[in-house]
């Protein structure tokens, strides 16, 4: 298994994607968008704030400090956090080390391509007030994004 | 030296120890780091104490599904969970076969419109491979020495190696070039040249072991007795090559032995100190100076 999940959160503290893998020798397995992984989402969310404080405290200089992994013993996670206030997560297994590129690549050209680039799709997913403190539900469920970030992610599920 | 804190956390997440350390070998500047105060320490200990065992409730779904898989003994298990479990929340199944499809093609609709950095016209799993390669870095080169099985490169092992000298004056290792650091060192209650020679097993398991970011890197060490020991290491050194590695299970190890080590110091200038109470901050000029000299010994 090389790559476990991943996440995106907008700037209101909403998950706005989830994609959980479940079995390594398929890379179809999984949930998607599910409602199950909002605790998770939550805790995964509290987690990498908390972390991200800490960073930005201990930081030297004007150079601003960003998160990039955190390792358990179980698991490693890997953080790439936008100016617009948009966290991709990557929970990964500890084949593979640095997976920023990947992430790059996922918010350049299938986040930016897919989502920003859509008149369709929307520009804030908290649409009212209601929604921007965390409590929202809304999710991506763009049918061109799925399939190109699954398209791109699955030879990293069974590696 | 580019060691910039230990921090020591007790079991209950209040912080009992803190130390900076200065570089003697660079000229002294003002450091950011210490604009924090007291305060703010104590805060960031509680911090990580909570983010740590929120760390621990993490744990994927294919995580727990491979530990039940092999305690049963059988994969069947963990197949028919995984097919209940899709079939009860929403599949993406049929998304991902039909993408799948797709992209070994090379001409589906994906394949088209994603643009890869480097040779056109690559599908998506091309790219995917492409940017693999470019920041590939495999946990083989790591463990060249240890025999790891299938699961060990999944997730680091719980055994943790021993690395000869860590910390430790000794004149196997290059000393940075500091001369009263090779002067044999006291060891307190512990005999020989080094605290322990064996490789030994972490306590811990599942919680935050290691985290990086632009300017530092931060290493827990956990006891059993739920004592954190935390190292903030600075990731830009002038003039140390190996300072820039992003070599994540390297550094666990490395940062384990040293943590160790000051663990080993604890216990023998802090528990045995009879003014000591537990669980209060500890001041004790001994085991700082035995800290200051271990940590300049270090040549991260």
């Amino acid at each position: 298994m090389g790559i476990h999940s991943f996440w995106i959160f907008d700037r209101h503290c909403n998950c706005i994607y989830d994609r959980e893998w479940t079995l390594l020798s398929n890379s179809g397995s999984g949930t998607i968008n599910s409602k199950q992984n909002d605790e998770t989402a939550k805790l995964l969310y509290g987690m990498v704030y908390s972390l991200r404080t800490i960073t930005q405290k201990l930081s030297h200089g004007s150079m601003k400090n960003e998160i990039r992994t955190i390792a358990t013993g179980k698991y490693l996670v890997h953080i790439f956090c936008t100016a617009s206030g948009l966290w991709f997560i990557l929970l990964s297994d500890f084949r593979q080390q640095s997976y920023s590129q990947v992430l790059h690549y996922i918010y350049g050209h299938i986040y930016v391509k897919y989502v920003a680039n859509n008149l369709l799709s929307p520009i804030d997913f908290a649409e009212n007030k209601n929604e921007t403190r965390g409590q929202g539900f809304r999710k991506i469920t763009n049918r061109n994004f799925i399939k190109s970030l699954e398209a791109f992610l699955a030879p990293m599920v069974a590696k | 030296m580019a060691l910039d804190s230990i921090l020591i956390i007790n079991k209950s997440g209040g912080l009992i120890y803190h130390r900076n350390f200065e570089d003697p070998r660079q000229p002294a500047k003002e450091s950011d780091i210490s604009k924090m105060n007291s305060n703010d320490y104590l805060i960031l200990a509680s911090t990580l104490h909570g983010v740590f065992a929120i760390a621990t409730q993490l744990t994927p779904t294919a995580v727990q599904l491979k530990a039940n898989s092999s305690a049963s003994g059988s994969d069947a298990s963990a197949r028919e969970m995984d097919s209940v479990k899709s079939e009860e929340y929403s599949t993406v199944s049929s998304i991902s076969n039909s993408s799948i499809a797709s992209a070994t093609g090379g001409a589906g609709g994906v394949s088209n419109t994603a643009k890869v950095p480097g040779p056109g016209a690559l599908g998506p799993n091309k790219a995917a491979a492409n940017i693999l390669n470019q920041g590939h870095r495999h946990l083989g080169s790591v463990s060249s020495g240890k025999k790891d099985g299938n699961n060990g490169r999944a997730q680091i092992s719980n055994l943790t190696p021993y690395i000869p000298y860590v910390g430790m004056p000794h004149n196997n290792i290059a000393s940075g070039g500091n001369s009263s650091a090779n002067s044999p060192m006291d060891m307190g209650s512990f005999k020989g040249d080094d605290f322990f020679k064996e490789p030994f097993v972490s306590w811990n398991t599942s919680g935050i072991r290691h985290m990086s970011t632009d300017q530092f890197t931060m290493f827990i060490y956990q006891t059993m007795t739920g004592l954190k020991f935390v190292a903030i290491k600075n990731n830009q050194v002038v003039g140390s090559p190996s300072s820039n590695t992003t070599d994540i299970v390297g550094g666990i190890h490395l940062a384990d032995n040293l943590l160790r080590k000051v663990y080993c110091l604890y216990s023998d200038y802090v528990m045995k100190d009879p003014f000591y109470s537990l669980e209060m901050p500890i001041k004790s000029t001994t085991f700082d100076e035995k800290l200051q000299q271990m940590i300049q010994n270090m040549n991260w």
